[in-house]
């Protein structure tokens, strides 16, 4: 069975969410949940993006935290994690 | 020994550096998922965006004011009833909320060299509301006679998706799921 390599990267950047989500979509990431987790006593929104294997939270501070800045953390090929950070550089 | 608090991207990163440094080519990170409802989170404290969601069965000035249900409604997961312009989270008591919201605490840390590191966040249960038939105590019933059912607005706080609680790390990492984690400080106390 072919194994694939994934690694894990975190990283928080002065994106906006919607920049962030358009990439992993077009890289063919498909939102499969979301919930409101506290911490670091903020609050968050965090999205989970799946793709097969490869899966890729996003961390959003809500309420009126400024500036935002998400937390992305990837859990994917080492491809796939520089395609997403081409966006966030 | 020492225990450090780390945020998710601290955690992850730390993580991500001891594999690359070799240190050891296993890490045993023990992850504690516990369920509460210990009246921690209520609805004045919540930010507007997560309030909203909550709208429709009540209302609030602002935020850390002074929450009311605007409806009647059922609080399905206590299955507790609430009346209209009942007060269910006072300003002047922001520690106890009459409406607690459940959340689960997810803590993840790992060891080395005797010192903690851990990572830990609380998952707020989802609310949904909906109209439904529901037969309602006796002893608040103003609105019909006894025994009878009315149309009634519901709260359900429903529980995250377990995905959502997981961090996803590498396959060098060797996740342990605990109950508890007792805190040696010092030599003495074993």
């Amino acid at each position: 069975m072919y194994i694939m390599n994934l690694r894990s990267k975190s990283i928080a950047v002065l994106l906006p969410l919607e920049k962030i989500k358009a990439q992993l979509t077009s890289l063919g990431f498909i939102l499969e949940d979301e919930a409101t987790v506290v911490s670091d006593g903020r609050f968050w929104r965090r999205m989970l993006f799946t793709r097969g294997y490869e899966c890729v939270s996003v961390s959003e501070e809500i309420g009126d935290a400024y500036p935002k800045d998400p937390v992305i953390s990837i859990y994917a090929t080492e491809e796939t994690i520089s395609k997403i950070s081409e966006v966030l550089e | 020994m020492a225990v450090y608090e780390c945020n998710e991207q601290q955690f992850i990163e730390n993580i991500a550096r001891l594999l690359r440094s070799n240190v050891s080519e296993k890490i045993i990170v023990n992850r504690k998922v516990m369920l509460y409802d210990d009246h921690r989170y209520g609805l004045s404290i919540l930010p507007e965006q997560e309030f909203i969601k909550y709208s429709s069965i009540c209302e609030r000035k602002g935020l850390k004011k002074s929450v009311y249900a605007k409806v009647p409604f059922i609080d399905e997961f206590h299955n507790k009833f609430y009346d209209a312009n009942e007060i269910l989270h006072s300003a002047s008591n922001l520690s106890m909320p009459r409406l607690s919201i459940p959340y689960y605490r997810v803590e993840y840390s790992f060891s080395l060299w005797g010192n903690s590191y851990i990572y830990t966040f609380d998952v707020l249960f989802e609310p949904s509301i909906r109209i439904g038939k529901r037969r309602i105590p006796t002893k608040v019933n103003k609105y019909r006679n006894k025994d009878t059912s009315m149309l009634i607005h519901i709260l359900s706080l429903n529980q995250p998706n377990e995905r959502i609680l997981e961090i996803k790390l590498p396959k060098e990492v060797i996740v342990l799921d605990v109950k508890r984690m007792l805190r040696v400080v010092g030599s003495n106390d074993y």
